[in-house]
């Protein structure tokens, strides 16, 4: 028996690729966990690239902002690349007018269109 | 100030002026003419207006003491609205109701002082014209401003994947706004990857301008799409380069033509000329 938590982010390995979805809400301490998962999933499947499928967070915070930017530093060092996807039109408006960026993470329109970029690029590079 | 032709009225109660009805419309024709010339209502409208006026003005003068009654007031809107929508202006239309009080100054032989409640009513009755006149223009300014707001937002589909948005006029905090929520949301119904700004039709970019641009571009760049800003025309490049503004990191483009070659590139696509 545990208490209602709220939902945590969920990691899908797709062809080399991690899908991690994120869920409307993700708690301070689920984000700190995020990069650990996402860090030890991406070499146990070895992935070459991480999508972050962000359709469903319906805000998005300096602190959250913060964790997407060390985690895709991170996953830069593991040799891999990061890309986020679906962001809401409001979340996308808000993050500017907060002066939040990605430091250059790549986005995509949605997690369809993010997957058919990165196995385009995944057979440039091959 | 009188008129060549002598005075025929010699009491101002209502039964008076209806019998002298046609002798007053013409004094007051005669007066119009010379003092307020209207060619933008033609003379039979006006006619009618006079004729109208006058009747409900004995029939109001009748009511003791005299005070605007229905009939009169829903005639000098309907008269504001006329004149207002042919461009005349308030003080004018004032001018025309408060012309009845000289018709009647100049039919009446008798002293000034049975003028008095005469006076005091038509001036009520040119100061209400006035405002169901501005009021009426207030109407369509807003009209207008509300159309001018549904116009400023054209997202328009280009190509598969491909929108573009003519910016026209000045883009202020608020059209910016509205622009790129309207932008961002039609990118993600149409699964849009590309985005054209036009700016063809944007007089002056200043500061405030290229941020809000800047900003439209970076939240469109979060949601997975590129856009291109093109139009801009040699004399606002200029303006642009002495103020300092960067848009290095923006894609940018002389023409919409060229901004769509850029895109048709990126999405690989190659224009061949038939035949």
């Amino acid at each position: 028996m545990t208490a209602a938590t709220p939902p945590s982010a969920h990691i899908i390995p797709l062809d080399g690729i991690l899908v991690v979805t994120l869920p409307p809400l993700l708690g301070d301490s689920d984000a700190e966990h995020l990069a650990e998962q996402v860090g030890e999933r991406l070499v146990a499947e070895q992935a070459h690239a991480v999508l972050i499928d962000m359709a469903q967070m319906r805000m998005i915070d300096s602190h959250m902002g913060r964790v997407l930017n060390v985690m895709a530093s991170m996953i830069r060092m593991l040799g891999a690349e990061t890309m986020v996807a679906g962001l809401r039109p409001e979340v996308a408006m808000t993050m500017v007018e907060l002066g939040m960026d990605l430091g250059g993470i790549r986005a995509a329109l949605s997690v369809r269109h993010g997957l058919a970029d990165l196995r385009a690029r995944a057979g440039r590079s091959e | 100030m009188k008129a060549a032709a002598m005075p025929f009225l010699h009491d101002l109660a209502p039964a008076s002026l209806l019998s002298e009805r046609q002798r007053l419309l013409t004094v007051w024709r005669t007066y119009l003419g010379d003092y307020l010339p209207m060619p933008q209502i033609d003379h039979r409208i006006v006619q009618d207006l006079c004729e109208g006026l006058l009747d409900a003005f004995t029939e109001a003068l009748g009511t003791a003491p005299p005070v605007m009654t229905e009939g009169l007031r829903d005639l000098l809107s309907a008269l504001s609205v006329e004149f207002a929508e042919r461009g005349l202006t308030p003080s004018q239309t004032a001018t025309f109701v408060f012309s009845l009080k000289h018709v009647l100054n100049e039919a009446f032989s008798g002293g000034s002082g049975a003028m008095e409640d005469i006076h005091k009513l038509v001036d009520a009755m040119g100061l209400y014209s006035v405002d169901a006149f501005i009021g009426r223009r207030e109407q369509i300014i807003r009209r207008q401003s509300q159309e001018l707001v549904d116009l400023s937002v054209p997202v328009v589909p280009l190509w598969e994947g491909v929108l573009s948005l003519p910016i026209i006029g000045t883009l202020d905090s608020s059209r910016a706004q509205a622009i790129t929520e309207k932008l961002l949301f039609e990118i993600a119904r149409s699964g849009s990857r590309y985005a054209i700004l036009d700016i063809s039709g944007v007089p002056t970019v200043d500061t405030q301008t290229a941020q809000h641009l800047a900003k439209t571009v970076a939240a469109a760049r979060l949601m997975g799409a590129e856009c291109v800003i093109t139009g801009i025309r040699p004399a606002i490049a200029q303006v642009m380069v002495s103020l300092g503004i960067n848009l290095s990191s923006i894609e940018t483009r002389f023409s919409l033509a060229e901004g769509l070659r850029y895109c048709f590139g990126k999405l690989n696509y190659t224009v061949i000329q038939g035949g």
